[in-house]
């Protein structure tokens, strides 16, 4: 196949693999809020013609439109290495996986380089739109932190090869050294989270940790953090101590049992245009747990801190209404 | 039946002109012809409201002892008819009720909005039956809340202006009925709620009004068996408070609640105002219904009246105290203040027990 024919073939199957990016990328999206994770960022691009075109040119394939794996790319992009390992469950399960590349394992232990982890999967049936069968096509993902994102957003450039010939020594030196401010970025991203978490002085941080992933796979939405600490410091003062040691136990066997209920109430606001900010919030979830099972101490602590007429109208959006004192 | 999944499927709404009994027929009722559209604010802001006043409802059956029986449940059962009911049969019983309403209200009652809503209970997800059920509501015109009548092809219909949806009224006087399906009379159950139940003054007739004559429905339970169950309720609160001047305190404010004027108990309220923040829910939570109600008492003290009326307290050496709540109470302080000369106190016994 000379170029032209080459060409000609890959512009006719772009629009198929265009599809299976989205495919790919709507069945993403759900699949990783369930997992309770909420900024990851996922996108889907075809393969440019000129881009395959080139990669033919630089490297040599005996058939490039079979060799070719990634003709569309999802990319992943999350804010903690922590939630890597939960990317790739959440891939594993919803996708048949023919090929996994830890890109950091591909390095010596004295060598810096890309990171970041690759699949590739290939699409069934189920990825079929009105237009396109996809089934037996193959999808590349990969999944970066923020921090290696950037990292191989700016390299890439600087590393082409043009005519086969890499950057000089020096050049490749530099790029280098900044893998290990990445590495070194994500790990103590992921040690200052876990400090967070654990730290005694600031037991909301890890209330609303524990609130993060059910509201997210209820709801879906991002929310105010700040203005989530600011109220579950509140909120902490209306459970007992033995309460609150349990409170991820608490809140996961709560969400279990009147998650879809909530999710119910605030999707059905969510339908009208005078929606309560509270409602779409984390804490959301605490006040109606409380409302079933300590609506007194509720009434009583919000009141020594907050407007007493925000609970009344939330506890009104949540179905509960609570009386003001 | 949890309220708080409660959903407005369709809503009329119906006029209500005050007017003297004499006056009836030349002061009608006006009645739409067709439903009221409401937007997703006007809805929830009317499904907050039904939410509110059914939190503090009380449970309901067809009173079939009446003398003038009222066309009301009939007019509701004919909502869960399925071989005949559409959106036609719905505006016709909603314009029966509203009829009856208006030919039984008297001429003191103000001019106000008569709002028959269809709606749904439960939800599907949590495994729960969605159900049809239908509310019957009666609001005052005030400010905050207004009607217009359109026209439609000759039909007309009331549209709604809500000035501030976000707006929590809690003083708005609301009745609210709410029934769910039932196929016989006699299989009716329903929950009413009347903010001016809690009136002393008006509430008992305001409540036989329209409870009575309006819906044909009687309190499910008697008053009587209520409040004794109440009350027993209660006591098993108190005997669980360790610290005996606490438990004597809280004693004493629920009889007092019992044997005050007030025809109502709202145990919410009773908590709230005498009870301790942390002893509070304890309370609150024995009163909690399966559907996360909470139960009011429609006071009627005559079988416990003698509990009510009287406290005792046994003493470890056998000595007992009793009289009055409020007098033992200021009995018991008087002598836990009082020293002897060594400065010692007069009584050494512990309480035994306190009822």
């Amino acid at each position: 196949m000379n170029g032209t024919q080459l060409e000609e073939a890959f512009r006719q199957v772009r629009p198929l693999y265009e599809a299976l990016g989205l495919a790919v990328e709507r069945a993403l999206t759900p699949a990783i809020k369930s997992a309770g994770i909420n900024d990851a960022v996922i996108t889907s691009r075809p393969k440019g013609v000129d881009e395959f075109l080139k990669k033919t040119v630089r490297k040599t394939y005996a058939d490039p439109m079979a060799e070719i794996t990634d003709k569309v790319g999802v990319r992943v992009v999350v804010s903690l290495l922590a939630h890597v390992p939960l990317i790739e469950a959440v891939i594993t399960s919803q996708f048949t996986v023919i090929e996994r590349l830890d890109k950091s394992e591909e390095l010596g232990d004295d060598q810096l380089g890309y990171l970041g982890l690759h699949f590739l999967i290939v699409a069934d049936a189920g990825l079929n739109t009105d237009d396109f069968d996809m089934d037996g096509h193959i999808c590349e993902i990969q999944v970066h932190t923020r921090s290696q994102n950037a990292w191989a957003s700016v390299s890439h450039p600087l590393t082409y090869k043009a005519g086969g010939v890499g950057p000089s020594s020096s050049v490749r030196r530099r790029i280098n050294r900044l893998v290990a401010l990445v590495e070194l970025f994500d790990q103590e991203v992921d040690a200052a989270r876990s400090q967070v978490m654990h730290d005694q002085d600031v037991p909301e941080v890890a209330m609303l940790d524990a609130l993060d992933r059910p509201f997210t796979v209820l709801i879906g939405r991002s929310y105010d953090a700040a203005l989530s600490l600011h109220i579950l410091h509140v909120l902490r003062e209306a459970f007992s101590e033995e309460e609150l040691a349990r409170f991820p136990a608490l809140i996961a066997d709560f969400a279990a049992e009147h998650g879809q209920y909530f999710a119910d109430r605030v999707n059905h606001e969510l339908e009208g245009t005078s929606v309560d900010p509270l409602l779409t919030q984390p804490e959301a979830l605490v006040v109606l747990e409380r409302l079933e099972h300590a609506r007194a101490k509720l009434r009583a602590t919000w009141d020594s801190h907050l407007e007493p007429i925000l609970l009344t109208r939330l506890s009104e959006s949540l179905g509960r209404p609570l009386q003001p004192a | 039946m949890d309220i708080g999944t409660f959903a407005i499927t369709r809503v009329i709404i119906h006029k209500i002109p005050r007017a003297k009994l004499s006056d009836k027929t030349t002061t009608p009722a006006e009645l739409s012809d067709l439903v009221t559209a409401l937007d997703a604010d006007q809805r929830n802001y009317f499904e907050k409201r039904i939410k509110s006043s059914m939190q503090k409802a009380f449970e309901v059956v067809w009173d079939s002892e009446t003398d003038s029986p009222s066309p009301v449940p009939a007019a509701i059962m004919g909502c869960f008819d399925d071989s005949t009911y559409d959106e036609e049969q719905f505006v016709e019983q909603s314009r029966l009720i509203a009829t009856h309403l208006h030919s039984k209200q008297l001429g003191g009652s103000p001019s106000g909005l008569l709002t028959v809503a269809e709606g749904t209970i439960g939800s599907g997800a949590t495994g729960a039956i969605i159900g049809r059920c239908i509310v019957v509501l009666k609001l005052e015109l005030e400010s905050g809340i207004s009607v217009d009548t359109v026209q439609t092809g000759g039909k007309s219909s009331l549209k709604v202006r809500i000035e501030d949806v976000t707006l929590t009224e809690t003083t708005r006087v609301f009745k609210a009925g709410l029934f769910n399906r039932f196929n016989t009379l006699p299989d009716l159950k329903g929950w009413v709620s009347d903010a001016q139940l809690g009136s002393a003054t008006a509430g008992r007739v305001i409540a036989d009004f329209f409870l009575e004559d309006f819906l044909g429905c009687a309190m499910k339970e008697t008053d009587e068996v209520v409040t004794m169950k109440f009350a027993a309720a209660a006591d098993d609160f108190t005997d669980s408070i360790t610290d005996e001047e606490k438990k004597f305190r809280y004693l004493t404010a629920i009889r007092s609640e019992l044997e005050s004027n007030n025809p109502t108990l709202d145990p919410e309220k009773l908590a709230n105002d005498h009870f301790d923040v942390d002893d509070r829910d304890n309370f609150i939570n024995r009163f909690k219904l399966a559907d996360g109600q909470i139960q009011q008492i429609h006071k009627n003290i005559d079988l416990i009246r003698r509990e009510v009326t009287r406290t005792w307290v046994d003493f470890d050496d056998g000595v007992r105290v009793t009289g009055p709540p409020e007098a033992v109470e200021r009995y018991m302080a008087a002598i836990r203040g009082a020293t002897n000369a060594l400065g010692d106190p007069i009584i050494t016994s512990g309480i035994k027990k306190i009822r």
